[in-house]
């Protein structure tokens, strides 16, 4: 008898203690690359624009219905993020568009970030712009973020993601889903500040969505000098500034939206 | 180093003051008690879940949290694959030790809870509700509306369920939507917006982009919006009158209509003025979507590209005292949800007119100059039916289609007096011409243009197909009556013509297109098309001499039958190479093109080919956003027109004839364009630099033989193809903010013409060169409240030579000055002022100097809430200067040409605007 029941409970002990490994030694990855994909809502944005135009505007008005006709659904841009210790490097990758998405870029209804990288242990946020106000570099510290937490969980590119909701640059609320095993605060594009990585956003007021399609654990290359010493340096507030005559033509809504179209 | 002390102490002590909550941990696995490294742990209001400051546990499991926050708060403690801990602590809690276990996920049943289920079915795997059919209250939230719908409940935290599953995603208009509050999509719409609700089962994320299904299905709620529905009708009246200098009244109505109904949209217009109102202006014309005159095209590249028609229905050019009326209909829809765009119009157009015109003409010769002066008078009506017809359908996403077809009906006749006197250099009369012209002409001409592009499975691969057929016949009835006089040494003469001319042409074309684009790699696209086109003419002119009561002698050297018939074949080859800021374009176009004429009166035909090779570059530079550079150079073939080759002889004016040439080759041009422009938003500022230059080879010039006896003119086209023409212009603009606090711009311009042609006057070859340079400047105000304000100032000086007469003088000056003014007082009283000066100083030829000075003040006031009422009152050109006046010079002559138009008068005007529309 006794050897009967030593096995199985060997067996028992085997499987309790190779569970209890796995999750206790539950990997915490310091570096890794994972993959975005940003999703732009492009006909909704064309319709939010013709709505906050008036029948009189007879120029720009058709021209707008034009293109909500033609232009599709969605834009995907592909991204990519390196993170490592306390650093994160993001970029767009290059795609081409179709010719209407690149008139939506051109008239910055579509982002204008190419690249950020964020440091979280200095507090710092160097990103490249490529707005009509600036084509060249924000310093600046991180942006701020009022995050509330929510009991809703995702499963995204296969890790468990808690949400999070957040009010960036005033009054843009960003709908986040971070994981807290990956231990980084950080996130796609400018987001950042939740006890994991975030590994999905929709920023509704500005009709995206940002969401990673595949975390690797391999080594990671943080670039941390954006472009050349030539090229012009910025704060947030200094680029503000130049774009206040701008602003202070535009409807609230708009105004809200085109300040998020430039720095998020 | 003691002051770096001081400091950490400083900030340790602060921290001890200032942090209310803290809280120290250690975090356990429950079920083996050993620590858990890296957990996190963060904080959070109780009242509202903002986040207040987070850390994860070292190796030892334990974990420090602070926070100043003053109020109640909450601790979370997580690991992956282990339940979450909680527990809320009272406002300045100060715990240590506090020991959390945490158990793992797989030893924690899941609770299964099944609801009934409704059987709904619509569309395969969807469940749609129609919005519409349920009843909510009228600020009923979407969740109001989800509860209604059999199918689906709701819970008091806001969770749905649908079809007895948990819903996991609310889409609106596809898109995820997280709304404006942390809550839930279905308590922030309101459900009168929400058009319809679905139901279905989506792949995962994950499945939709990777295009691998893992099988797992969400239950989600797509809720699709109204759009932007609305109904209604919008409208404007006009109705003013007045009285004028030289015509004692002045009249002007307008009414404007357009009635919409969600994508639907009827416009209609009527207009009646003599004070040169002819049809809707651009704004008016697409407020009311009443088309024909403009059309707005989107380009590839995302530039606009406005076109429009300026025919003599829809735009007065400023001549006599025209007296019009017009009105049209125009429908507009788009069905099938976008696809397809349909729009229909008619119009009807009658215009009468009176113009007086006065030309003074200097003729420079070999040896000498004639002077002509003719006075002529012309009585015109035209009437006008039109009906037009856009169509478009995006048949797929790959596949569009576009079509247009309009046709017009243009029924005209006139009544034209011509009192002509030609002088030698020595003032003494060499010819006199008198004649009087009726003509009562009939045309009818149409178009359709169809447009088919297909995008091909690649991205940038696209076939693409156009279809042009156009049509074009008119009769003519007239009735000439001249009588010429020729005075010279060897003994007068006259001529006498009493003609009855029956005319009569017909032009139909047919052009067809082919393209297709292949894109070589990322940065090399290519693409290439062949054209065919087809126009074949027709042209009738029978004279008949009269015989006393009736014209029945046929006239043979002043009647003419030809049939003129062109092909043209030509195949485009182009290269598009784009990398990051640079694109270099590279085209080529190889055409061939026959041209076959026949005269039926003799039988005589003739038949000419043409083979020609026009290649392209354009290089462009985006050198930043707002900086950008372009060069450009091409190669132009000009073939000869028909005109140019066998012109129809015509004894209108006898003292001017045209002789065709068959001979005629095409001419080459060269063109070289070098363009820059900056912007600087930031400053609101804009420079750019536009010059080109155009070498012309082989041109087509009109020489001419004229007799200085008796100054009959006869003129024929020749290429002049020992001398090359060139012509050169350069402009330069900048626009930017001079005073900021006053919201004050400045603009200044600068223009620089030179042209140097050549042509043959009696057998000698005359070599015209003109500089012309023009400055300008102006002022204006922008985005103040209330106030519209600008003033311009432009300067024009022109140096001229003819080889020829070389001694003559022929330089010029003049100065132009306008200055607009519109301001808003209080109780909405408005005043305008339109100012304008013009000078034309004096020059050799034309020794009167042109002045005048044109004022149209106006004052109005609105009433009503809305504005919607407005009364004003409008002096034209109150000091009564306002004369048409023209001079030109081009080769050997200079013109100038005074005509009547219309000058001052006064006018009381009501507008009216009104507007109804109801909501969704």
């Amino acid at each position: 008898m006794k050897n009967f029941i030593n096995p199985f409970l060997t067996c028992i002990c085997v499987l309790i203690f190779s569970f209890n490994t796995y999750a206790q030694n539950a990997h915490f990855p310091e570096y890794g690359n994972i993959v975005y994909e940003k999703t732009v809502f492009t006909k909704n944005i064309l319709r939010k624009q013709i709505s906050y135009m008036s029948d009189n505007d007879v120029f720009m008005k058709p021209y707008y219905e034009n293109m909500y006709r033609t232009t599709a659904e969605t834009a995907i841009y592909p991204a990519s993020l390196s993170f490592r210790n306390q650093e994160t490097y993001f970029e767009f990758k290059e795609k081409a568009q179709t010719s209407d998405v690149k008139n939506l870029e051109s008239m910055l209804y579509i982002h204008t970030l190419q690249s950020v990288y964020q440091n979280f242990e200095t507090n710092k946020s160097v990103s490249e712009v490529n707005h009509r106000f600036l084509e060249g570099i924000i310093e600046d510290e991180l942006i701020e973020v009022k995050w509330k937490i929510t009991d809703e969980y995702r499963n995204i590119a296969g890790f468990d993601c808690r949400r999070a909701n957040g009010v960036m640059l005033d009054s843009i609320y960003v709908v986040a889903f971070y994981t807290d095993q990956i231990p980084l605060s950080g996130g796609p594009a400018q987001f950042h500040g939740l006890p994991g990585m975030i590994l999905g956003v929709a920023v509704p007021d500005l009709n995206y969505t940002i969401y990673a399609t595949q975390v690797t654990i391999s080594p990671a290359t943080i670039k941390s000098e954006l472009g050349t010493r030539r090229t012009t340096r910025q704060t947030r507030e200094l680029l503000f500034k130049s774009m206040e005559s701008t602003l202070r033509n535009l409807d609230p809504t708009n105004r809200l939206e085109f300040i998020g179209r430039t720095f998020l | 180093m003691k002051r770096n002390l001081f400091l950490v102490l400083l900030t340790l002590l602060s921290c001890q003051l200032f942090a209310q909550t803290k809280i120290e941990g250690n975090v356990r696995d429950a079920a083996d008690q050993k620590p858990l490294e890296k957990a996190t742990a963060m904080l959070v209001q109780a009242k509202d879940s903002v986040l207040l400051n987070f850390t994860r546990s070292d190796k030892n499991g334990k974990f420090l949290l602070e926070t100043d926050y003053k109020e109640e708060v909450i601790i979370f403690v997580s690991y992956p694959k282990f339940a979450a801990y909680t527990q809320k602590f009272s406002a300045n809690v100060n715990q240590s030790n506090l020991e959390i276990d945490l158990t793992s996920i797989g030893q924690i049943l899941e609770e299964v809870v099944i609801t009934g289920r409704l059987p709904i079915t619509i569309k395969g795997d969807t469940v749609e509700y129609s919005a519409s059919n349920f009843q909510t209250d009228a600020n009923a939230k979407a969740e109001d509306l989800f509860k209604e719908l059999p199918g689906i409940t709701v819970d008091e935290n806001g969770q749905i369920t649908a079809q007895g599953k948990q819903v996991q995603k609310v889409l609106v208009d596809g898109e995820e939507f997280f709304g404006n509050d942390p809550v839930l999509v279905s308590r922030t719409l309101r459900a009168d917006m929400i058009d319809k609700v679905q139901v279905y089962e989506s792949k995962s994320d994950m499945a939709d982009r990777t295009g691998v299904d893992d099988g797992v299905r969400q239950q989600t709620i797509n809720v699709t919006l109204k759009d932007n529905a609305k109904k209604g009708a919008f409208g404007s009246v006009t109705a003013g009158g007045g009285q004028g200098a030289n015509s004692p009244n002045y009249y002007s109505g307008k009414a404007m209509l357009n009635r919409f109904n969600d994508t639907q949209k009827i416009g209609a217009f009527f207009l009646a003025s003599n004070t040169g109102e002819i049809g809707l202006n651009f704004i008016e014309e697409n407020k009311y979507g009443i088309g024909g005159g403009a059309t707005t095209l989107v380009m590839e590249d995302g530039g606009i590209f406005i076109t429009s028609i300026g025919d003599q229905f829809s735009y007065w050019d400023g001549r006599g005292n025209p007296k019009s009326i017009s009105t049209g209909i125009s429908f507009n829809d788009i069905i099938n949800k976008n696809k397809q765009k349909i729009n229909g119009n008619y119009s009807f157009g009658k215009i009468e007119n009176l113009k007086i015109e006065n030309t003074i003409t200097q003729n420079t010769l070999p040896n000498g100059e004639l002077n002509s002066v003719n006075d002529s008078r012309n009585h015109s009506e035209a009437l006008r039916n039109r009906v037009s017809l856009n169509y478009e359908n995006n048949i797929d996403s790959l596949t569009s289609l576009r079509m247009s077809v309009y046709f017009n009906k243009t029924n005209s006749s006139g009544m034209t007096s011509n009192e002509e006197f030609t002088r030698n250099g020595n003032f003494d009369l060499i010819n006199q011409n008198s004649r009087e012209q009726l003509n009562d002409s009939k045309q009818e001409d149409g178009n359709i243009n169809i447009n088919i592009t297909r995008k091909l499975q690649k991205p940038g691969r696209s076939l693409s197909a156009v279809l042009t057929g156009s049509i074009n016949s008119r009769n003519n009835d007239a009735f000439l009556k001249s009588n010429t006089q020729i005075f010279n040494n060897l003994g007068d003469s006259t001529i006498l013509i009493d003609q009855f001319k029956d005319e009569s042409s017909k032009a139909t074309s047919l052009r067809g297109q082919v393209t297709y684009t292949e894109p070589i790699t990322k940065e090399l696209n290519s693409s290439f098309s062949y054209t065919w086109a087809n126009n074949e003419n027709i042209s009738k002119s029978y004279a008949y001499n009269s015989d006393g009561q009736n014209y029945t002698q046929l006239d043979e050297e002043y009647s003419n039958d030809f049939n003129y018939l062109s092909t043209k074949n030509s195949l485009n080859a182009n290269l598009n190479y784009k990398i990051q800021k640079v694109t270099i374009l590279l085209n080529n176009e190889f055409s061939n093109d026959r041209i076959y004429q026949k005269n039926n009166f003799n039988n005589l035909d003739n038949e000419r080919n043409f083979f020609n090779y026009n290649p392209s570059v354009r290089f462009s530079y985006a050198i930043s956003r707002n900086q950008s550079f372009s060069f450009n150079v091409a190669k132009r073939t000009t073939l000869p027109s028909l005109t140019q080759i066998q012109p129809l002889k015509n004894n209108t004016n006898p003292l001017q004839l045209v002789i065709g040439n068959e001979a005629l080759k095409p001419s080459n041009s060269l063109n070289y364009s070098l363009n820059y422009t900056r912007s600087n938003p930031a400053k609101n500022s804009f420079f750019y630099i536009f010059s080109s230059m155009n070498q012309n080879f082989n041109s087509i010039q009109l020489n001419r033989i004229i007799d200085p006896e008796t100054g009959i003119t006869t003129s024929m086209y020749e290429n002049i193809s020992n001398k090359n023409g060139l012509s050169l212009n350069a402009s330069a603009m900048s626009d930017f903010q001079l005073i900021k606090k006053w919201n004050l711009f400045a603009g200044a311009g600068l223009n620089y013409n030179y042209q140097n042609n050549y042509n043959f006057i009696n057998g000698e070859l005359n070599n015209f060169q003109s500089n012309s340079f023009n400055p300008s400047f102006g002022l204006g105000t922008r985005n103040i409240k209330n106030l519209t304000s600008r003033a311009n100032f432009n300067i024009t000086f022109q140096n001229m030579k003819n080889s020829l007469q070389s001694q003559l003088n022929n330089d010029a000056v003049n100065y132009n000055g306008s200055f607009y003014l519109a301001y808003t007082f209080p109780l909405d009283i408005q005043i305008i002022s339109t100012l304008d000066y013009t000078v034309q100083e004096p020059t050799e030829v034309f020794q009167e100097k042109f002045e005048k000075l044109t004022w149209h003040p106006e004052i109005n006031k609105s009433f009503l809430k809305d504005k919607s009422l407005k009364l004003s009152f409008k002096v034209n050109d109150a000091f009564n200067q306002n004369k048409g006046f023209v001079r030109r010079n081009s080769g050997n002559l200079i013109t100038q040409n005074t005509y009547n138009t219309i000058s001052r008068y006064y006018m009381l005007r009501m507008t009216w605007d009104f507007t109804t529309i109801k909501g969704n």
